[in-house]
């Protein structure tokens, strides 16, 4: 699915990574990674979703 | 956005789903982060629907995101995607068996009996040639065709013998019966609540987008207003998406007046990252700006530490103080310059003559004669 780039596209200097960067969630590089592949941000965000909605 | 709900003065009986669409209208900003959001819940349910094996989910969310392929420009997404829903919408009337199958989570792979680990297909078959390829994979094997056949036949044996005897020697240390993620662990939960409340704080610091009422669209963090072509782009891009798939499905799927590999034209929507530029800018011209913006810097820099340290400003402002002079070097290249400049400086020097000197000798250099000579039967 690296058409779930577009996401990606979409987002792009929109301030998403700056949010990311602040909340320590990821560095400013780590951060703009995910803009390329937003895919492999979202499979890890749905499985702490996943494991959340289990708990 | 349930936090700007709740923080807004507002006549109590609106429902979120009404408050929203009435902020949409009004805030190009909220307008953005909304559909972000709707988007990425999405694109969630996508994952979850390939995690879990569920079926419906799977066409259900499919179909919600592939409008924004024809928004976005991706042609090949864009024109193969309605084709795949359409053909799993009426998998129950064409192969029922097949449908059932579907509907049971066959249309997924599970390598482990964990909850939530399945896995398209394709990403099953791109994890068993690296299996299949171990380390090195298939270079060097390329140039010898013998090789490359005895490596693509007995490969996937080896690779099954090494995974039969890997499984025989960690039966011991793992857990069987275990059906959990392998994430689905305490620390785990407690990184991802902390970093949800990170998030939403980090929202709120850099400035709420739910809570923007200006008509302006801003990046977060830098708050940049950005071009009226991109607020148009967020005004106008779920319905033009939606519009093109439905054009393209009635066109080429149901109607079939257009053949399916006719060209599907590009929008180019203006965003965050593709704004119109402002007057084009050559490259010598970027050069000129990168190079004065540089020297704006370090000019600032010696300037404070010069007060700091009580030097001479007149004095230090006499020398060049780059690394390379500009009066020798242009855009990190020497300048070469043009010979004939020189005349314009010697000029001031001494009085050039017009009129030819009497001479009673004439001396000429070794390299003048040899250009003077004709190529043709000449010797020196």
């Amino acid at each position: 699915m690296a058409a779930l780039k577009t996401l990606g596209d979409w987002l792009d200097n929109s301030g998403w990574t700056a949010a990311l960067e602040q909340a320590n969630i990821a560095t400013s590089g780590k951060a703009d990674s995910f803009l390329k592949a937003m895919y492999a941000e979202l499979v890890m965000l749905t499985k702490f979703l996943h494991v959340r909605s289990m708990s | 956005m349930h936090k700007a709900f709740v923080a807004e003065d507002r006549n109590d009986t609106t429902t979120i789903e009404a408050w929203r669409l009435q902020r949409e209208s009004e805030s190009p900003q909220f307008h953005f982060w909304s559909m972000t959001l709707r988007l990425e819940v999405a694109v969630l349910l996508f994952v979850k629907a390939l995690r879990e094996g569920n079926f419906q989910l799977y066409i259900e969310s499919l179909a919600k995101i592939a409008p924004r392929f024809f928004a976005l420009d991706h042609p090949n997404y864009a024109r193969w995607l309605p084709v795949h829903v359409r053909d799993m919408l009426d998998l129950q009337r064409n192969a029922q068996d097949v449908a059932e199958h579907f509907r049971n989570g066959y249309f997924v792979f599970n390598k482990t009996s964990h909850c939530f680990s399945s896995m398209p297909i394709d990403q099953a078959h791109e994890q068993n040639n690296k299996l299949v390829k171990d380390e090195g994979g298939a270079i060097g094997l390329t140039e010898n065709p013998m090789q490359l056949l005895r490596w693509m036949i007995s490969g996937s044996e080896i690779a099954q013998l090494v995974k039969e005897f890997e499984t025989t020697l960690t039966q011991s240390n793992t857990k069987r019966d275990s059906v959990l993620h392998h994430k689905q662990t305490k620390s785990t939960q407690t990184q991802f609540r902390q970093q949800v409340i990170d998030l939403c704080a980090s929202f709120v610091d850099l400035g709420n987008p739910f809570e923007e009422y200006s008509q302006d669209l801003l990046a977060i963090g830098t708050n940049d207003i950005a071009d009226d072509k991109v607020k148009n782009t967020v005004r106008r891009i779920e319905q033009l998406g939606i519009d093109q798939y439905n054009t393209y499905v009635s066109e080429r799927l149901e109607s079939t007046s257009k053949h399916i590999m006719e060209p599907i034209k590009q929008n180019k929507l203006a965003l965050f990252s593709r704004q119109p530029t402002k007057g084009v800018i050559t490259g010598s011209k970027k050069l000129q700006i990168a190079s004065l913006k540089q020297n704006c810097t370090l000019f600032s820099q010696l300037y404070i530490s010069c007060q700091v340290r009580e030097g001479n400003l007149d004095e230090f402002f006499a020398h060049e103080n780059t690394s390379f002079p500009p009066a020798l070097s242009q855009f990190g290249q020497l300048r070469f310059g043009t010979k004939s400049d020189l005349l314009g400086c010697l000029e001031t020097v001494e009085m050039s003559q017009v009129k030819e000197p009497p001479v009673n000798a004439l001396a000429m250099d070794g390299a003048v004669i040899v250009n003077m000579l004709k190529p043709s039967g000449c010797v020196t």
